[in-house]
């Protein structure tokens, strides 16, 4: 049985496949399992609490304990900040995005 | 000893070889021993439907159509299914695509995230996703 995993996003809004990482994650935490939603690449375009479908879900999964976290390079590589980022998005170094891969049982990239 | 290896699978017939690498994984796990759930998601979701057939001639030069016939894999994925694996879709992502409700491929049952996938998760012990 796979009960954690993280689930990186490395799109931005506006492509599906963020999208069904964000859906699947929402789904494994509502069915008790731990994800932990990791925002690379593009995928820190996801993060930023723009309208969208995805951010509902974003801020539901927050809201409820779920974990996310934003790897500060890519962020600040794109001209973005911390402050921009969605309420509850953690901010990491790349020791932290390593961590992260050492702990989950599964990694899934969207 | 007898692993169970999950693919989730994002990429569909045609715009690259995802699925090629992802029948072959499934057909290479299952003639080993092991079990396959595949969820097919995005894109991926056509491979679950029955080809509809062409009336009349096929009007593809020989050479294309070779091309093309290199990534019509539905068969394989029926073959998967006979071998034991247990192959869903995102009935949400064909609801998108405008398919839902067309009919499946011997063996592809109709799924979704929160439960389907989910069961898939609890016999899991290999977690991939191909797609890009």
């Amino acid at each position: 049985m796979i009960g954690n995993a993280c689930l990186i996003i490395t799109k931005p809004k506006g492509e599906e496949i963020a999208t069904h990482g964000i859906r699947m994650a929402w789904a494994m935490f509502s069915s008790a399992m731990e994800p932990h939603v990791l925002f690379l690449g593009d995928g820190v375009f996801s993060a930023l609490g723009n309208p969208c479908y995805n951010t509902q879900i974003m801020q539901d999964f927050l809201k409820e304990g779920g974990t996310a976290s934003c790897y500060r390079k890519d962020l600040e590589s794109r001209g973005l900040a911390e402050e921009q980022l969605m309420e509850g998005v953690n901010m990491i170094d790349e020791d932290q995005v390593n961590n992260i891969m050492d702990e989950c049982e599964g990694v899934l990239t969207f | 000893m007898s692993k169970t290896l999950t693919i989730v699978l994002m990429s569909g017939y045609q715009e690259n070889e995802d699925a090629l690498l992802a029948v072959g994984l499934a057909r290479a796990a299952l003639e080993a021993g092991h079990g396959v759930n595949m969820f097919l998601f995005g894109n991926a979701v056509n491979l679950a439907n029955k080809e509809k057939p062409i009336e009349g001639r096929v009007r593809i030069s020989e050479r294309l159509k070779g091309h093309q016939d290199i990534g019509k894999i539905g068969p394989e994925i029926e073959e998967l299914a006979s071998m034991g694996a247990q192959i869903a879709t995102c009935h949400t992502n064909e609801y998108g695509r405008g398919t839902e409700g067309e009919d499946y491929r011997d063996g592809v049952q109709w799924g979704d995230v929160g439960e389907t996938f989910i069961r898939f998760l609890l016999t899991t012990n290999v977690l991939l996703s191909i797609g890009h």
